[in-house]
């Protein structure tokens, strides 16, 4: 026999998919949140951390042109500045030897020189000679004393001594006399090799940078400074001509373009950190990739996972379904281990009990069935028992011969009333009604044989008789009566046979008590009775039918059985007996009508 | 039945490895991905350890424009720019390695001209810097346009100097950049009247030849301006002229400066020079090389001179490529 449904999906594979999509899900939505979160911050942090190095970088520059001031500060009322000042000697070689120790062992200044109004200069150095230029003119002069406060030259090449070309920043300062008359001016050259090599030194991202412009637009420092110089490459003006501290966005080919602008109040030079866009993406395509390495990670794990779940869910299923096409094949005896204690292990037991059930209910019906056929066979015996005909045919010969007409009609008209009734259309149920019949039928051919010997009464509730039983009750019980019973006996017989419903336990036959109705039939003999052996031998089926003596041939067993196959095991049959006294059978049975659906079936 | 749940769960597990090896796979790859070298421009130059001002500068300015466009920079170089065959050689290893591109300073415009070629042949993208090749495809060229320089600065001369003779110090003859420059120069000068070409001289790039050619020279008393095609070359002309007091007496032009030549020109030995601009000429290189390998398009830039004198070489602009900052 074919399934009617066709296997097309397994749990395992439902339970494993359902599992990683689900994981999957929520991984998916945890990690694009995650990586909104971060990219967010990556781009904060690159700001915060561009700030901190532009920051870093102004602080730096104003350190250097603070120690500047305070040399400065002190070379104003040194003795031997003022000495040059004053102008008051030929040779000023304690000046130059004064100047040459405070710069000793220091690499962020390379030169200290005092210019005076007439154009005279000295310096730190001794040995280098000096261009023939003049220094009143220059730059650093002109600034110093114009400005009140420390003069900051953007770098530049010093060109003041012959050999000597360094990239400085000066710092100068004009000094004056009390009535505010000029002495002179100090001039300090910062070391902008230095300043060069510290911003060089910070890249921003891949490609971003730091430059630093001074008020006048002049790039101090910046990367790409010759580039720029010759026109290739060029900064944003509205940046450079900036006036305040800001983050500018801009754009450079097409490209978005961010510049964090810090000012000093001291140098009054602008330092400015360029980021380019782009490069925020290089840092984000790293986490992207993280995240795509940490997803597929979890993929696996979640796969495996799933995989041994559902493996784990499966398993007790798969053992049942073989369990069950074993027993649908008809291995009854099909039995799964109970392997867990949950609802499977409670399933695996209710199947085993259940094929255990089924297997006992299979095999009761088959000894029902094969019992059935075997008392029905036998019935259907007792129908045409030859003995009984014979006897009974030679009665009417003998009566037609004698010629007791009237006789011969009664006791033919009985025995065929008897073999109709018997047989009954081949159906299983009769009335009492015609039970009684029946019985009626196989006395009046009994009385008429046996004459005064044999005496019978037969009373029955009216409102029992159109109750249908099964058939061929009463004609076993009382062949045994008239055989075994009032046969043996000198004195009349008498069998009286009675029908009644009563509610009690009249007799009781299983443990069960019943509270309902039954009907009982009773049929009495006053023969000589059955000894205790012999009744118990009766109901094990021990005493076997005597085949020399006359009768049915089926005996109060064969009744018993039937009544219990039919009514179940609270029915039956029960033989009250004193020996020299007589016997009581009675039969109970149900009191239940039959529907129509049953007496057809 | 039972048969058929074997058959599924195999193929079950089947799919299952499947994936399992995809997915490993993926995550392999990304692995190699992050340990992904940045695509390489490699700079044969023509020297690694002569004219470092003049290379370093210009290797600087490529290394910025690499880092600009994510690419790495590896300099190669023979050590000296008369070993040919080593830069030939090279530029074999080179192109073997498949780099994203070469950039090319020829040691010689024929000998190099067909390891050129071949890098080109094998897709490689090339662009000469500075001293170009005889190739027989095109290809972009960035450097000094040294005719149109030499005659900038002749015309110069001519303007400053009232006719007379003059002479030419080349370094060596027949290189590229020699040639055009004493071409240059002699074609200016000749469109003007007054001047005469005593003869062009070899200092062989060295000091002392230099020397020897100028004191040669100077035997002719009648010349009034020399022309120095090189740093070498115009360094040894310098100081004959200091030595023997010739500062107001003779025009001294030429190209390339080094600190001693600012010595010169600051006491007035040498009058005016052309300074190339090597920063950008690397940083043009390499931008070059990228175009050109996106586009195919070949170019030949002229990174252009600037001419100085004692006063003009304190400009901001111009003390930048005269005192790079990294080399003082």
């Amino acid at each position: 026999m074919q399934n009617k449904v066709k296997l097309k999906s397994h749990i395992k594979t439902v339970i494993t998919i359902s599992i990683v999509a689900v994981t999957m899900t929520v991984i998916l939505v945890v990690s694009l949140g995650m990586y909104i979160v971060t990219s967010k911050s990556i781009k904060e942090n690159v700001r915060v951390n561009t700030k901190l190095s532009v920051n870093q970088v102004n602080y730096d520059l104003e350190q250097y042109i603070k120690n500047v001031e305070t040399i400065i500060t002190g070379l104003q009322y040194s003795f031997s500045v003022e000495e040059f000042f004053d102008g008051t000697k030929d040779e000023y070689v304690n000046v130059s030897y004064v100047l040459r120790s405070l710069i000793k062992n220091r690499d962020d200044i390379i030169n200290i020189f005092l210019i005076r109004p007439d154009g005279k200069i000295i310096s730190n150095e001794n040995k280098i000679k000096y261009k023939n230029i003049d220094f009143t003119e220059q730059d650093y002069y002109i600034g110093a004393i114009n400005s009140t406060n420390l003069y900051i030259s953007t770098s530049h090449v010093q060109n003041v001594f012959l050999k000597k070309h360094s990239w400085v920043v000066s710092c100068s300062k004009a000094v004056y006399d009390k009535n505010n008359l000029l002495k002179g001016v100090i001039v300090v050259d910062l070391n902008f090799q230095n300043i060069h090599n510290l911003i060089k030194q910070i890249s921003l991202l891949e490609r971003g940078y730091i430059f630093v412009v001074a008020s006048d637009g002049s790039y101090v420092y910046h990367p790409k400074a010759n580039l720029i110089y010759s026109g290739i490459v060029g900064e944003n003006s509205d940046v450079v001509f900036s006036n305040k501290d800001d983050v500018i966005s801009s754009k450079e080919n097409g490209e978005n373009v961010e510049h964090i602008v810090v000012s000093s109040n001291l140098t009054s030079w602008k330092t400015i950190g360029k980021v380019y866009a782009n490069d925020f993406n290089v840092y984000l395509n790293k986490s992207k990739k993280y995240f795509i390495i940490f997803i597929f990670s979890a993929f696996i794990v979640a796969m495996i996972l799933a995989y041994a779940i559902s493996q784990n869910i499966v398993r007790p299923i798969n053992k049942l379904v073989d369990g069950m096409l074993k027993f649908k094949n008809g291995d009854l005896d099909a039995k799964v281990e109970v392997t867990e204690k949950n609802e499977f292990g409670l399933l695996t037991d209710i199947f085993n009990s259940m094929t255990q059930k089924i297997k006992t209910l299979i095999e009761t019906n088959k000894m029902v069935e094969r019992n059935k056929r075997k008392s029905d066979f036998k019935l259907l015996q007792s129908q045409i028992n030859p003995h009984f005909l014979y006897n009974t045919l030679d009665s009417i010969v003998w009566m037609g011969e004698t010629g007791k007409n009237e006789e011969v009609v009664t006791m033919t008209s009985s025995l065929a009333k008897m073999f109709r009734l018997g047989l009954n259309r081949g159906e299983e149920y009769v009335t009492i009604a015609e039970e009684i019949e029946h019985i009626n039928s196989y006395l009046t051919i009994q009385k008429m044989r046996y004459g005064d010997k044999l005496n019978y009464s037969i009373s029955c509730d009216e409102d029992l008789k159109t109750y249908k039983i099964i058939k061929i009750l009463l004609q076993p019980i009382v062949e045994n009566a008239i055989y075994h019973g009032i046969k043996n006996i000198p004195n009349k017989g008498q069998i009286d046979i009675k029908i009644y419903k009563d509610k009690f336990d009249k007799i009781r036959l299983t443990n069960e008590s019943k509270k309902d109705y039954s009907i009982y039939f009773e049929v009495e003999d006053n023969g000589p009775g059955i000894s205790e052996e012999n009744l118990q031998k009766i109901f094990d089926g021990k005493i076997k039918r005597d085949k020399k003596k006359k009768g049915s041939g089926i005996g109060v067993n064969n009744v018993n059985d039937r009544i219990k196959m039919y009514y179940g095991e609270n029915y039956g049959l029960h033989i009250e007996s004193e020996l020299y006294e007589g016997t009581i059978v009675t039969i109970k049975l149900p009191f239940e009508q039959f529907d129509e659906g049953d007496y057809y079936e | 039945m039972n048969r058929i749940f074997e058959k599924t769960n195999i193929l079950n597990l089947v799919l299952f490895v499947l994936v399992m090896i995809w997915a490993i796979g993926i995550l392999f790859l990304y692995n190699i991905n992050d340990v992904k070298n940045k695509e390489k421009i490699y700079f044969v130059s023509k020297s690694i350890t002569e004219n470092r001002q003049f290379w370093g500068v210009l290797e600087d300015g490529a290394r910025l424009a690499a880092n600009s466009n994510d690419k790495e920079l590896i300099v190669l170089g023979p050590q000296k720019e008369i070993q040919i065959d080593e830069q030939k050689s090279i530029m074999e290893d080179v192109i073997n390695k498949k780099p994203y591109g070469i950039i090319i300073a020829a040691t010689d415009y024929e000998q190099i001209g067909e390891v050129c070629d071949k890098a080109m042949k094998n897709k490689i993208p090339l662009v000469a810097v500075d001293s170009d090749m005889n190739t027989k495809k095109a290809h972009s060229i960035v450097a000094t346009d040294n005719k149109k320089a030499a005659k900038m600065l002749a015309k110069e001369v001519a303007r400053l100097v009232d006719g007379g003779k003059y002479a030419i110090v080349s370094h060596v003859k027949g290189v590229k950049t020699t040639t055009d420059r004493a071409i240059g120069f002699k074609t200016e000068m000749d469109k003007y009247d007054g001047y005469e070409c005593i003869g062009e001289y070899y200092s062989n790039n060295s000091l002392e030849g230099a020397i020897k050619q100028t004191e040669k020279i100077l035997k002719n008393n009648d010349v009034k301006i020399i022309f120095g095609t090189n740093e070498i070359t115009l360094e040894g002309i310098g100081k004959v002229i200091e030595k023997k007091g010739l500062q107001d007496k003779i025009f001294i032009a030429g190209f390339d400066t080094n600190k001693q030549i600012i010595y010169y020109m600051e006491t007035g030995s040498i009058d005016k020079v052309m300074i190339q601009k090597p920063f950008n000429m690397g940083y043009l290189a390499v931008e070059e090389l990228i175009k050109n390998k996106n586009s195919g398009k070949v170019n030949n830039i002229d990174t252009e001179a600037v001419m100085v004198n004692k006063d003009s070489i304190f400009y901001r602009a111009n003390s930048k490529l005269i005192f790079p900052i990294e080399f003082e």
